[in-house]
């Protein structure tokens, strides 16, 4: 899903660089502004809103009042001007189930918990992960590397729920070690389970890219090479091997920040724990149009900008990304 | 060139080389390529080096039995087709054989005497650069792609010399200059991308002679290069050898290659040494018909356009079950029933030139004995 | 590796004797006259032309763990079909006697919370969610290698916008635009299909386009329409081949990423919904009674994991078959 780096190709300095930003921009404006609109017209054609249920019991004239106070009386066309004007100047309008929230007051009180139990989750993840891959292909052909193999294949074939569900049913009967639920904002350790759970699918699928990018990197000419140079095994690795075996993990690694930051829907779900993801999908379930509207263009907006962030990263760490400057000559 | 012509005296002074001029001259002047005709030690010395790789379909023997020699400042081609082993033994003598391949026992490479074999990791990081250096075919994927050229080049320098990186990497430009790369300074901060195929050649050579190895190992260092670069880096490894006194194994199909730069020639074919002798005496007359062959198949000044190139009908045979005779008898004009049942002993010609063929046994037809060079695909042609 | 060990060891020996091949001392002499080669027995020593297929099926066979995980598979495959209606009991209606019974000789896996057979309904599930992966997975391969191929075989203008639409809708949340689509379509498995295809289908189509490409720029292609091969005798000769390999691993690659995601929808409500049957909604349900009745949990869990398990396993398997360096 990730080979969207590795076809554009990024000029080299200078000027090029600037056209390149300006050009990715607009790119990136563009494809919000599609995103917006297609979330707008998607709602705009679910049967029944949460209104529907919420003005059924009440007078007309009571109904019409609400559904004018939301401006949803309007044509829809007319609601999409409004709509695409408010986000453009940052406001998302207001829940239309749970009065008087908006987008911003939302985000100040969810958006810290998911991105602490993202981090969390990417460092402890990531990290273990690409020590495990690392460690298994240098040793490769031992048993560490057999075991890292076979625990991580197995552990990508579970589900992330499934694991949740899975901790939560130990921990429950040794009450007191770790919470087996909700959130506390001053304690850690009821972060603990949840980023357990929702790291071990990065620990093992970063574990196989480690790997497997590592075991790429083995057999080319420049380590034969740089063994021939008289460098130590160590050197090898450290100076060209894991240089080059970076490369894929290093232009992974803002898609993953970028999921966790946008909260882990099961984690949150399963955890109950109130960040943004349990709320997106609560809204979702709820038929919250504002609400979702407004949470589907922050997160797409977040993730568009980390492709550019991976885009930017792919340059740094593979300098043959500036190929395309031609700066080749003799 | 005064800069190697210097740095030749450097290393003439050093304490690595003692008067490595005197020797490498009168090497050269009394050096036959018979391994045990030298009289001084042989740089170094292969005997009976196989090399399997262990592969899906089955055991591949890439290399079976080589067996050659070469005196410190000596140059020695080694010549053969594609998939005859001979980049596998270049590998070998570098001690760069990885998994899945493998040198089996009883294969010996002596360097300066020492086997190989008994080398722990610190006596080949010594070996590696400061003994021995090779240059790869492809420079470009021989190069890091993620590091800039002039830190390459200046990590045997660090590593053997223990001086510090800003002053390897100033030596790697020096290096790079030497080597005939202008702005050595900027091309040093470049990716080897940035640079052209033949730069990025010279760049390897730099790097490989850069803590003056007494083996250099070139494997096919011209096969990806444009004619006119090719000569270029030619002449460059022949000033290397001469200049600096550094021995050469040329890995290389190309024959011409070889007449240009090597003294000595030992011919290839699936994964056999089967000819061997001074390049002079071989190009003059080959006595195995694949040397005849390879000889014919090379296409000649003057003649080319009335001249045929003769190519060698058939195709090598395959490693995982080689033939148990002479593996070139099923496509040898004169072979015999003996040629495909027995592996052929080896004759000697005098001055080193030895051949391992069945038409040089007392018992063969005359007539055959004397082959010529061109005489053996006489039919050939049409393949 | 170590699965040719023996083999290894026996053409070891083999060569060994090869070496040692003693040459006699007396050796006839009709031996020496020289024969020349015959045409055509320069080849012998050739190992016999094998089929790509053929070779990539030898390369299968020789792995247990791919061997096992297609054993695995199979079971799966039958017990999808015919799991339901080994027990014989009603798994749909209705049981107040055996709510959440324990499992026993009668409900082998138990009984859910409205005492219906569990091992029946999980092979109903699992049948449900493997029918709705395939079909999402040949949608992906079908409509991407349309897209690919179609931008391919343009290129130019046609090519630039359909590649910027492309890089829209690879800027958008896949899980996101899954819940808005399913929110709209409502909660069958026709919306479920839509929902689950609606982006994924991008990394197949740039897949694809660059395959086609890169192989429309090959020698043999060109020979192929030097020597006036017709444009479809092309494609099928020489561009179905080459992208049959590639497709055939990210069908078994993506099926088990689908299998996640119907249960991870369903799990959340938004997929699919009681009374249909899937991992998912399996998983879901028990998930209200799982800290009293953790086996209704465990068996559907169980089972997506093991089917998941042997997709990874066939598809790390068949990747090494197709191409050892596919994935340079």
């Amino acid at each position: 899903m990730r080979p969207v780096a590795r076809c554009r190709r990024l000029p080299g300095e200078g000027d090029v660089l600037i056209t390149y930003a300006i050009k990715r921009f607009i790119m990136m404006l563009a494809t919000l502004f599609v995103v917006a609109s297609m979330t707008f017209f998607l709602l705009a054609a679910v049967p029944g809103d949460a209104l529907t249920e919420r003005t059924a019991r009440l007078p007309e004239d009571v109904a019409a009042r609400i559904y004018e106070r939301y401006g949803l009386d309007k044509p829809v066309f007319e609601r999409y001007l409004i709509t695409m004007n408010g986000i453009l100047h940052g406001d998302f309008g207001e829940s239309i189930v749970h009065q008087g929230q908006t987008i911003p007051k939302v985000l100040a009180e969810k958006g810290p918990v998911s991105a602490q139990l993202g981090i969390q989750q990417v460092i402890v993840g990531v990290g273990v992960g690409l020590i495990l891959g690392v460690i298994a292909q240098l040793r490769h052909g031992t048993w560490i590397d057999y075991l890292t193999i076979t625990v991580s294949i197995l552990l990508v074939s579970v589900p992330t729920m499934v694991f949740a569900l899975l901790i939560q049913q130990v921990f429950a009967g040794n009450l007191g070690l770790f919470p087996v639920i909700g959130w506390d904002a001053g304690d850690l350790s009821y972060s603990v389970l949840p980023t357990l759970a929702g790291s071990f699918a990065y620990i093992a699928s970063y574990a196989r890219l480690a790997k497997a990018s590592l075991a790429d990197v083995t057999g080319q000419d420049y380590v034969l090479a740089a063994e021939a140079r008289g460098l130590s095994s160590r050197q090898v690795v450290v100076r060209h091997m894991l240089r080059n075996a970076a490369i894929p993990v290093v232009t992974q690694l803002p898609m993953t920040v970028a999921m966790c930051l946008t909260g882990s829907f099961f984690i949150e779900s399963i955890f109950s724990i109130p960040g943004v993801g349990q709320y997106y999908v609560q809204a979702v379930s709820d038929r919250d149009v504002t609400m979702v509207m407004g949470f589907t263009v922050i997160i797409a907006a977040l993730y568009i900008v980390t492709i550019f962030v991976t885009d930017i990263l792919y340059h740094i760490v593979d300098p043959r990304i500036r190929l395309a400057t031609g700066s080749a000559s003799e | 060139m005064a800069d190697i012509a210097n740095a030749s005296e450097r290393a003439a002074a050093g304490h690595r080389q003692p008067a490595v001029d005197a020797t490498r001259a009168s090497a050269q002047q009394r050096w036959a390529a018979a391994p045990d005709r030298a009289s001084a030690q042989p740089l170094l010395e292969v005997e009976d080096l196989r090399v399997d790789f262990s592969t899906y379909a089955g055991v591949v023997h890439a290399v079976r039995g080589a067996s050659f020699s070469l005196a410190a400042g000596g140059s020695l081609a080694i010549v053969g087709e594609s998939g005859c082993g001979k980049s596998v033994t270049a590998k070998a003598v570098m001690g760069l054989v990885k998994e899945p391949g493998q040198i089996e026992a009883g294969s010996r490479i002596l360097f300066d005497g020492e086997d190989t074999s008994g080398f722990d990791a610190k006596r080949w990081q010594r070996y590696h650069g400061s003994d021995a250096a090779i240059v790869f075919q492809e420079a470009l994927s021989a190069l890091d792609p993620t590091m800039r050229v002039g830190k390459q080049i200046a990590e045997p320098i660090w590593v053997h010399e223990k001086v510090s990186k800003k002053e390897a990497l100033a030596r790697a430009i020096e290096l790079l200059r030497e080597v005939g790369i202008p702005e050595p300074e900027k091309r040093a901060r470049q990716f080897p991308h940035e640079l052209s195929g033949g730069m990025r050649q010279r760049a390897m050579i730099a790097s490989a002679i850069a803590c003056e190895p007494r083996l250099l190992v070139c494997d096919e260092p011209t096969t990806a290069l444009d004619v006119s670069i090719q000569d270029q880096i030619l002449e460059m490894i022949r000033r290397i050898r001469d200049e600096r006194g550094t021995a050469v194994i040329m890995i290389t199909h190309d024959m011409g290659v070889v007449a240009d730069i090597a003294q000595d020639i030992a011919v290839m074919y699936a994964g056999l040494v089967v000819e061997r002798g001074r390049t002079a005496d071989v190009f003059e007359r080959p006595r195995h018909p694949y040397t005849a062959a390879l000889l014919a198949a090379m296409p000649e000044m003057g003649s080319a356009s009335g001249g045929r190139l003769r190519s060698i009908p058939g195709a090598p045979p395959d490693l995982i079950n080689p033939p148990k005779g002479c593996p070139f008898a099923a496509r040898c004009a004169h072979a015999m029933p003996v040629c495909a049942a027995y592996r052929p002993a080896w004759t000697d010609f005098g001055d080193g030139h030895e051949a391992a063929c069945w038409l040089h046994d007392p018992r063969a037809p005359q007539e055959a004995a004397t082959i010529q060079e061109g005489e053996v695909h006489g039919d050939g042609d049409n393949a | 590796m170590r699965s040719f060990g023996k083999k290894a060891a026996a053409a070891a020996s083999r060569a060994a004797q090869a070496v040692v091949n003693p040459t006699p001392q007396v050796i006839p002499a009709e031996m020496f006259r020289v024969v020349g080669f015959e045409s055509g027995s320069s080849t012998e020593g050739l190992r016999p032309v094998v089929s790509y297929w053929s070779d990539a099926w030898r390369r299968f066979r020789k792995n247990p763990v791919a061997m096992a995980s297609l054993v695995v598979l199979g079971f799966f495959a039958v017990m999808v079909v015919i799991g339901p209606n080994i027990r014989g009991l009603d798994y749909m209606s209705k049981n107040t006697a055996y709510i959440n019974a324990e499992p026993d000789a009668q409900f082998w896996f138990g009984a859910d919370a409205l005492g219906r057979d569990l091992f029946s309904r999980i092979w109903v599930g699992a049948r449900v969610s493997l029918i709705v992966a395939i079909a999402c997975s040949a949608i992906q391969m079908i409509v991407g290698s349309l897209y690919g191929g179609v931008m391919a075989y343009f290129g130019g203008v046609v090519d630039e916008v359909m590649m910027r639409i492309i890089e829209v809708v690879n800027s958008i949340p896949g899980l996101l635009v899954m819940l808005l689509v399913m929110m709209v379509l409502g909660n069958s498995m026709w919306a479920l299909l839509v929902a689950m295809c609606i982006t994924s289908w991008v990394g197949t189509a740039r897949e694809m386009r660059g395959i086609i490409k890169q192989l429309r720029e090959t020698d043999y292609v060109a020979a192929a329409r030097c020597l006036g091969m017709r444009p479809l005798k092309i494609i099928v000769r020489h561009l179905i081949p080459n992208t049959l390999s590639i497709l055939l691993l990210d069908l078994f690659m993506s099926i088990p990423s689908y299998i996640f995601s119907e249960a991870s929808l369903s799990f959340l409500g938004l997929g699919l919904k009681t009374p249909a049957i899937s991992l998912g909604t399996l998983i879901s349900d028990a998930q209200a009674v799982m800290e009293l009745y953790p086996f209704e949990l465990f068996y559907p869990s169980l089972v997506l994991c093991l089917i998941v398990l042997a997709f990874n396993l066939f598809g790390d398997g068949l990747r090494d078959a197709l191409d050892p360096r596919m994935r340079r």
